[in-house]
């Protein structure tokens, strides 16, 4: 009973650690934009591409990897300058269409140009190796997500917190008038949080590949939707709280896999969509969020 | 120098200052004193360039400056001290003071930093803790070590001892005076009118938008309808 | 039956007809342009294919409005409705299609359906109410979260509901065939039901076109425009948006029940984010606040794609019928023109540009029914707004406030403060900047928490949030103005007027009375964030004494003000107050106002009273000289 609960702990923090990348990015362009983005996902789909073509000409995976983060950096800051740039302060209802909006036109784009089917390359050979620690049967691929993301997570951290760009895109984030007061420049805060963002996209879309190794124009679209509820659900421009939202929600999602009968098993994602639905009515303003006082 | 020639400041439909002209000349301390909403805050934002005026010029040693964004003008050697602090209070204390230093390179944004929290005790005590964990006057010292981030030749200070208990506004003026002793140019908004009037060389009086009297600090402190000046002349 | 009560009835039935006539008149005209337009399309080209497209239409356009309702009176982007229609469409059909067919598609259906029928349009009622009671239930989260934190929160849990529909409707192949076979009746009964179409999109136009103009709607939109002065007008911004909700899902699932009927199928992918991509374009495009737009957006859209498809050639062209199944280059087309009007058109084609706006003054020229509906004989109409909800308030009411701290982490906004103000009197708040005036405005409204004793009335009042103490009575200005900006000076007005009470005409006659007493009554058509500063001010002045409240409570009513605007307004500040009758407390920094207006002055410094006293004795008050000058 230990050794299940200890393993299915494992497989929700495998699964949580993809989420809570993709929360901590959208948290991270949230923070400095006020804008949810909905396109967050594309930048996995392209990443997918890219690794699927060049798996076609014979790279091996070690190599793949830095492409797929560059491609992810490259494609999320090349987002910003063509179409988000456009609607910054502008209103909420605005943004939310502009990033949903993008979404499609990159989706359709791959629809049209590349492919509408869904397309495989292959995943690494160690990729469904286990071992057994005390009993415990765990997978590679999990540990390596968990270790991967760890440090990710470690990374971004440090970045927020030692550098001098990080600390500019936490100043943006709670006070944008008050960071350009103090010589932040907006495009570059901006530009910066979206480069991060990428960056934690293209981690996040390497270890999703490895699972799946499978290349679609829909690729990201759940990923993203778990990623933005992970942000939403550890309440919205706090950093933190994406990061713990994303592990809740592995968990919670690996919990339900284990204990609803079989018959459902492909009505997961919409047990926890309407779950988390519900959820706000309880906790109207997120789940760690403490009740602000408002200023007027 | 720094001048203002009929600079109009508004946002929307509220015109916040209606053509203020005055000068700043360097070395000395100017005050800016009115009631609430008189304009004085939009007139030290719209220096800053915070929000653009929407008429007049500003120059600071020459050059025009209207219109610069606060980037260009904290390079040029301007800096403010916002209404209320704004202090961010997701970051430590260094922090703060680190990312007002952004314009400057590594080596010496770090070097500078520490020497302000030298400078200032209390801040160097509680480098690491939250920001927001720092209690009124000690907000206002980061507040005003921040600003000296970017080593500005001008200062304009917006409300320094707002809302502080009477020994930390005393304490924020002896501040006020030290930085003035070490020859910065400090335009100063403030409530304690006479307080900042003691220190000033040159005073400026701006009631609902407009500049409604100036003069050499000392005579306008003798004034007797000073006070009506703050509170509305019997309409 | 008294005499006046029987003349009034038909009187009062008569108004309503005449209050009616520009929105019948509106829905009627743009039903016979849609119709028009498509009557001319299908006779020239001549085929089903044209005539099935124009249905298709038809029924994307009772969608779209239907959208319009929540989403454009609200200010919520909702991502979920095409789920919500996705619910319907399967209930639609599992009601609707024969036993033969059910027991060979879905042989192992719950509930019993299987062996149960009933006509199509009964299966569209059965289909509503389920989608109703559904929307009830997940509604409550959405508009929860709305109220707690904003429009964004709300877009993202719609745009998960659609998900989950979506996998609901591929994974419970019991109920729904799943992925693969979908549901579908006996082949050759499409567009059996054409007729209904028709119905449906006039019936929706007419349907949002009156609920458009109702309380409710017109409450949910004085939330959308500003929350926090909305609540403070008394106004529970979750009751109306669920109303909007509601009744936006009902027409959803009639315009999607009908797009299962006259396609004769229903899959899962047939309502996700192809057709929320469409119908959102649409509505987007025309914009998102009118119902006209609406209608307009899904006409422009529909030829945009058709266009398309008709450059793109037949090779992309999978059937006739569906137009979004096309992959790819519709998409394309929809995802450019929304970020095309994002950047270039936020608000769309027409903006707030209502038809029933534009005709309705037309129409009064030769309405049935002639004459001023204020002054209609027979009833007296009241001089004084009534208060609708304390009719009976004591005269020598009062508001109390003693040992109040509020502290804003660390810092103390105000300590043991106290004011008393009672009705009929003015009492003045002044103080240095930051000495905690507006705190103490707050923490009266309960828009910050506060510890101490709040009194109204003798009632505790402490605590109450701020919809709950504007129904009691109190009644608030803003230091920085927060108007509904996209409302007219008279719906600012009136809206909080209506909070008080359900009657639009007294709320009319309430507005009316209150421009004039303000100065506003020239510009009343104006919309509010075209206004300058001046009219902006007496504008927040006339809708705060709008609420009828006891006691008006106003933050910085000068402030900005030259010295002879200043002399206006103490002028009309006193006439409200004798009309009102209610109590005022006014914060103001200028000594002359105060002194020209209050009774009673409180002088607050560093979170405390330091001194009480006439204006005369305020003035020369040591303490106070020294709190504004410094020592």
């Amino acid at each position: 009973m230990m050794v299940e609960l200890i393993q299915q702990l494992i497989d929700g923090l495998g699964l949580g650690s993809e989420y809570a990348l993709l929360a901590l990015g959208i948290g991270l362009t949230f923070g400095v934009m006020r804008m949810i983005n909905f396109a967050h996902g594309e930048l996995i789909t392209v990443s997918a591409y890219v690794a699927y073509g060049l798996t076609l000409i014979g790279l091996d995976w070690w190599m793949l990897v830095p492409v797929i983060v560059a491609t992810s950096i490259a494609t999320s800051v090349a987002l910003e300058l063509v179409a988000f740039r456009w609607v910054r302060g502008a209103s909420d209802f605005a943004m939310l269409l502009m990033s949903f909006g993008v979404h499609f036109v990159v989706q359709a784009g791959f629809v049209m140009y590349v492919s509408a089917s869904a397309r495989a390359f292959d995943r690494p050979g160690w990729i469904n190796n286990t071992v057994s620690v005390g009993g415990v049967r765990v997978e590679v691929v999990d540990v390596a997500v968990i270790v991967v993301t760890v440090a990710t997570l470690l990374g971004t951290l440090a970045i927020l917190r030692r550098t001098v760009y990080g600390m500019a895109i936490r100043a943006a984030a709670e006070d944008f008038d008050t960071a350009q007061l103090l010589g932040v420049r907006s495009n570059l805060v901006i530009r910066s949080a979206f480069a991060l963002a990428g960056l934690l996209a293209g981690v996040a879309a390497v270890l999703l590949l490895m699972r799946t190794g499978r290349a679609a124009p829909s690729a990201g679209l759940i990923p993203m939707l778990k990623g933005v509820l992970a942000a939403l659900i550890g309440g919205l421009g706090r950093l933190q709280g994406a990061v713990v939202g994303g592990l809740v929600l592995g968990v919670v999602e690996v919990q339900l896999v284990s204990r609803l009968p079989d018959e459902v098993d492909g009505m997961v994602n919409g047990i926890v969509f309407v779950l988390i639905a519900l959820l706000f009515i309880f906790r109207p303003a997120g789940m760690l969020r403490t009740a602000a006082a408002e200023r007027v | 120098m720094l001048t203002l020639d009929r600079v109009e400041v508004g946002y929307g439909s509220v015109r916040a200052v209606h053509g203020a002209s005055m000068s700043v000349p360097e070395g000395e301390t100017v005050a800016l004193i009115g009631p609430n909403g008189a304009g004085k805050s939009s007139l030290l934002n719209a220096i800053i360039g915070l929000h653009a005026p929407r008429g007049g010029t500003i120059r600071w040693r020459g050059t025009d400056v209207t219109g610069w964004s606060p980037q260009r003008m904290l390079r040029a050697g301007v800096a403010l001290v916002p209404e209320h602090r704004r202090i961010l209070t997701g970051l430590t204390t260094e922090e703060n003071l680190l990312v007002a230093g952004i314009l400057t390179g590594g080596r010496a944004r770090r070097r500078l930093a520490a020497e302000l929290m030298e400078r200032f005790e209390v801040l160097g005590r509680q480098r690491s803790v939250p920001a927001g964990l720092l209690s009124g006057g000690e907000a206002q010292q980061l507040a005003v070590a921040r600003a000296l981030m970017s080593r500005p030749s001008v200062v304009l200070m917006d409300e320094p001892a707002l809302g502080l208990a009477p020994l930390m506004r005393s304490q924020v003026f002896e501040l006020l005076g030290e930085l003035a002793a070490a020859g910065t140019t400090l335009l100063v908004v403030e409530q304690d009118a006479h307080r900042l009037l003691e220190m000033a060389s040159t005073a400026y009086i701006m009631r609902s938008g407009d500049i409604v009297a100036s003069g050499p600090a000392g005579e306008l402190a003798e004034r007797e309808d000073l006070f009506e000046a703050f509170l509305g002349n019997g309409t | 039956m008294t005499g006046p009560a029987r003349r009034a009835l038909p009187e009062a039935a008569g108004r309503l007809v005449q209050r009616l006539v520009p929105d019948v008149a509106a829905a009627s005209l743009l039903f016979a342009a849609v119709a028009a337009v498509g009557f001319v399309y299908v006779a020239s080209v001549g085929d089903t294919a044209s005539e099935r497209l124009f249905t298709s239409l038809l029924i994307n356009a009772t969608v779209v409005v239907g959208m319009q309702i929540f989403i454009g009176n609200t200010g919520i982007l909702s991502f979920g409705h095409i789920g919500f229609g996705a619910v319907a469409g399967y209930a639609f059909v599992l009601f609707a299609i024969d036993t033969d067919r059910k027991a060979r598609l879905v042989p192992d259906a719950p509930f019993g359906l299987v062996d149960l029928t009933v006509h199509p349009a009964a299966a569209i009622g059965a289909a509503v109410v389920l989608t109703v009671a559904v929307a009830a239930v997940v509604g409550l989260g959405l508009v929860r979260s709305a109220a707690a934190s904003g429009a964004i929160a709300p877009t993202v849990i719609t745009l998960s509901l659609l998900f989950a529909t979506f996998e609901l409707a591929v994974n419970w192949t019991d109920l729904t065939g799943g992925n693969r076979a979908g549901l579908s009746f006996r082949p050759g009964t499409a567009m059996a039901g054409r007729g209904y179409a028709y119905l449906a999109f006039a019936l929706t136009l007419l349907v949002a076109g009156l609920y458009r103009r109702s309380r409710s709607a017109r409450l949910a939109r004085a939330v959308r425009e500003d929350g926090v002065a909305a609540r403070s007008l008394g106004i529970h911004p979750a009751t109306h948006q669920m109303w909007a909700l509601l009744l936006s899902v009902a027409v959803v699932a009639i315009g999607a029940s009908l797009r299962v009927w006259l396609t004769g199928t229903i899959s899962p992918e047939r309502f996700f984010i192809d057709y929320t991509l469409l119908t959102i374009t649409m509505l987007v495009v025309g914009g998102r606040n009118s119902i006209t737009g609406a209608a307009l957006g899904t006409v422009v859209i529909t030829v945009l794609t058709e266009s398309a498809r008709v450059v793109s050639g037949p090779d992309v062209d999978p059937g006739p019928f569906d137009l979004i199944l096309r992959p790819g280059l519709s998409d394309l087309v929809l995802g450019a023109s929304m970020l095309g009007f994002m950047v270039l058109r936020p608000r769309g084609l027409l903006d707030d540009w209502e038809l029933a706006d534009w005709l309705g003054p037309r129409l009064s020229k030769w309405r049935p029914l002639r004459g001023d509906p204020a002054a209609a004989p027979g009833e007296e109409v009241p001089v004084v707004p009534r208060p609708g909800h304390t009719p009976d308030r004591p005269a020598g009411a009062r508001l109390a406030a003693a040992g109040v701290t509020v502290d804003f982490g660390g810092l103390r906004g105000l300590d043991n403060a106290h004011i008393l103000a009672g009705s009929g009197r003015v009492v003045g708040l002044i103080g240095p900047n930051g000495a905690g005036k507006t705190t103490m405005l707050n923490a009266i409204t309960g828009v910050v928490g506060a510890q101490g004793r709040i009194s109204l009335e003798g009632d505790d009042i402490a605590g109450l949030p701020p919809h709950r103490l504007a129904r009691r009575g109190l009644a608030r200005t803003f230091q920085n103005l927060r108007l509904f900006e996209a409302l007219s000076v008279r719906e600012n007005v009136e809206v909080a007027a209506l909070v008080g009470t359900r009657s639009a005409r007294r709320a009319e006659q309430t507005a009316a009375e209150l421009l004039g007493l303000c100065g506003i009554a020239d510009i009343a058509e104006v919309r509010a964030r075209a206004l300058d500063y001046g009219a902006s001010k007496r504008l927040e002045l006339a809708r705060a004494a709008a609420q009828a409240p006891g006691f008006l409570l106003l933050d910085e009513p000068t402030s900005g003000f030259s010295e002879l605007e200043s002399v206006i307004i103490v002028d009309q500040i006193r006439r409200i107050a004798d009309v009102l009758g209610c109590g005022v407390v006014v914060i103001d920094h200028d000594l002359a106002f105060i002194t020209n207006l209050c009774d009673r002055v409180y002088c607050l410094d560093q979170g405390s009273v330091i001194a009480v006293g006439s204006p005369a004795e305020i003035r020369t008050h040591p303490a106070v000289r020294a709190a504004y000058l410094g020592g």
